[in-house]
């Protein structure tokens, strides 16, 4: 299954504030935690994130929403995430993190699809097939 | 008996170590005032060192310190702008006139900001992100994602407190001409300030063991800094300093971090600055300077 989630949405809930920065750790474990509970890894094998309404991401939240959400403690893939609606500095975190793990998640503009981290985008594409990813990048 | 400690005329990074001597050892012994008549200027470094300090014998338990007021009205009222004067009653006694400013009257890019909790850290990120696309793009001449960069970098820098300090601490921000170096030309910088347990307490348990007897502060400086140890085994953390490293290396910036009794700094070409000082008079916690340059003329 395909889960869709709104980034911003999700921030206003996790802190009840008007914020539209995700930055530190906490707030993003937060944001994390939210979306697990709706979407668990067993149910939602891709995860695509929306993050088009927010401002600013730190490493910190970068650390905690995208690469947590992606790998387990041990490196494993838990599931297949996509990010849309990311700009080049929200990229650049991402990135940061994703490389120091080893890992990485696919981007998707329109219709081009982009690896942020240190795979290959044909590995991340080959990942997407597998487990149905193909509704995401429609 | 009160013993002086004469703040520097002209109070940023490069006096801290001045400052640090005026205080002598620590725990400070008697009660100390802080003198401050003759200040002509003090960066946002200069401000949140004075309030770290502050806070540290306050949290040490020693007898409020005395604080006189710079006596050029000029200076008081810029301190004042800058909320130092708000924070300082906390901690200091204070002597001469104190200008009454309305709150929010200031060009800084960041006032003087206590940093708490990880809601603080959102409220300076808020603040900053309204005015850092303006004075990074519009009169430092950067690119947009210059300014974007620079508040993750003050995100990143304020999360440290929170996240290892072991107590609160001070970040501010502003822009400003450079009289000496780069040609005159403008620059941004970020001061965070705490009064915490330092580098070389957090890291201790990881390192101190690796590195021997060279385990020192500059060393712990040099494991967060440059090679992203952080004390949690996560390999997710330790990553906020590395991002900061590779933001400033990329604008020609210039991050420099001082705990305990050393200093160390990544110094781009317009700076002379030594990259590593040790032995240098003992300050409490760590402070970080984060400068970005503006453009150069064209």
């Amino acid at each position: 299954m395909i889960a869709h989630v709104q980034v911003a949405t999700v921030l206003r809930e996790a802190v009840a504030a008007p914020y539209t920065n995700l930055v530190t750790r906490s707030t993003g474990a937060r944001v994390r935690e939210q979306i697990e509970a709706v979407h668990a890894p067993e149910s939602s094998h891709v995860t695509v994130l929306d993050f088009s309404e927010i401002a600013l991401l730190d490493c910190s939240c970068a650390d905690e929403i995208v690469a947590k959400l992606a790998f387990d403690a041990e490196g494993q893939a838990r599931r297949l995430v996509v990010l849309r609606g990311l700009r080049d500095d929200q990229r650049e975190a991402i990135e940061h993190v994703l490389v120091r793990r080893g890992a990485a998640v696919l981007k998707l503009d329109g219709c081009d699809a982009e690896s942020v981290g240190e795979l290959p985008l044909e590995a991340l594409l080959l990942v997407a097939a597998r487990l149905g990813g193909g509704e995401a990048m429609a | 008996m009160t013993r002086v400690v004469e703040i520097p005329a002209s109070f940023d990074d490069r006096a801290m170590d001045q400052f640090a001597a005026a205080i002598g050892p620590w725990p400070a012994e008697g009660r100390l005032l802080f003198d401050a008549r003759q200040a002509a200027w003090a960066s946002p470094y200069g401000l949140v060192a004075m309030l770290t300090a502050g806070q540290a014998l306050a949290e040490g338990g020693a007898e409020k310190p005395l604080f006189t007021v710079p006596a050029n009205a000029d200076v008081a009222g810029y301190w004042a702008r800058m909320r130092f004067f708000e924070f300082a009653a906390e901690f200091f006694e204070l002597h001469g006139k104190v200008p009454k400013v309305r709150i929010g009257t200031s060009d800084a890019l960041l006032e003087s900001t206590p940093i708490r909790a990880a809601e603080d850290v959102h409220g300076a990120v808020e603040r900053i992100s309204q005015s850092a696309t303006r004075i990074l793009v519009n009169d430092l001449g950067l690119q947009s994602n210059a300014a974007m960069g620079f508040s993750m970098a003050l995100s990143e820098a304020c999360q440290n407190i929170v996240e290892h300090a072991g107590t609160s601490g001070w970040v501010a921000a502003q822009a400003y001409t450079y009289r000496r170096r780069l040609g005159g030309r403008r620059v941004v910088v970020i001061a965070v300030s705490d009064c915490g347990v330092g580098f070389r307490k957090t890291l201790e348990a990881q390192q101190a063991r690796k590195l021997g007897d060279r385990w020192r502060d500059g060393t712990a400086i040099e494991s967060a800094l440059v090679h992203a140890v952080s004390r949690f085994r996560d390999p997710g953390r330790g990553q906020g300093l590395g991002f900061i490293r590779k933001y400033v290396s990329r604008w020609d910036g210039k991050i420099s971090v001082r705990s305990g009794t050393a200093r160390l700094a990544l110094v781009p070409s317009w700076d002379d600055e030594e990259p590593l000082a040790e032995h240098l008079p003992y300050f409490p916690g760590s402070q970080v300077q984060v400068t970005i340059p503006g453009a150069p003329a064209t």
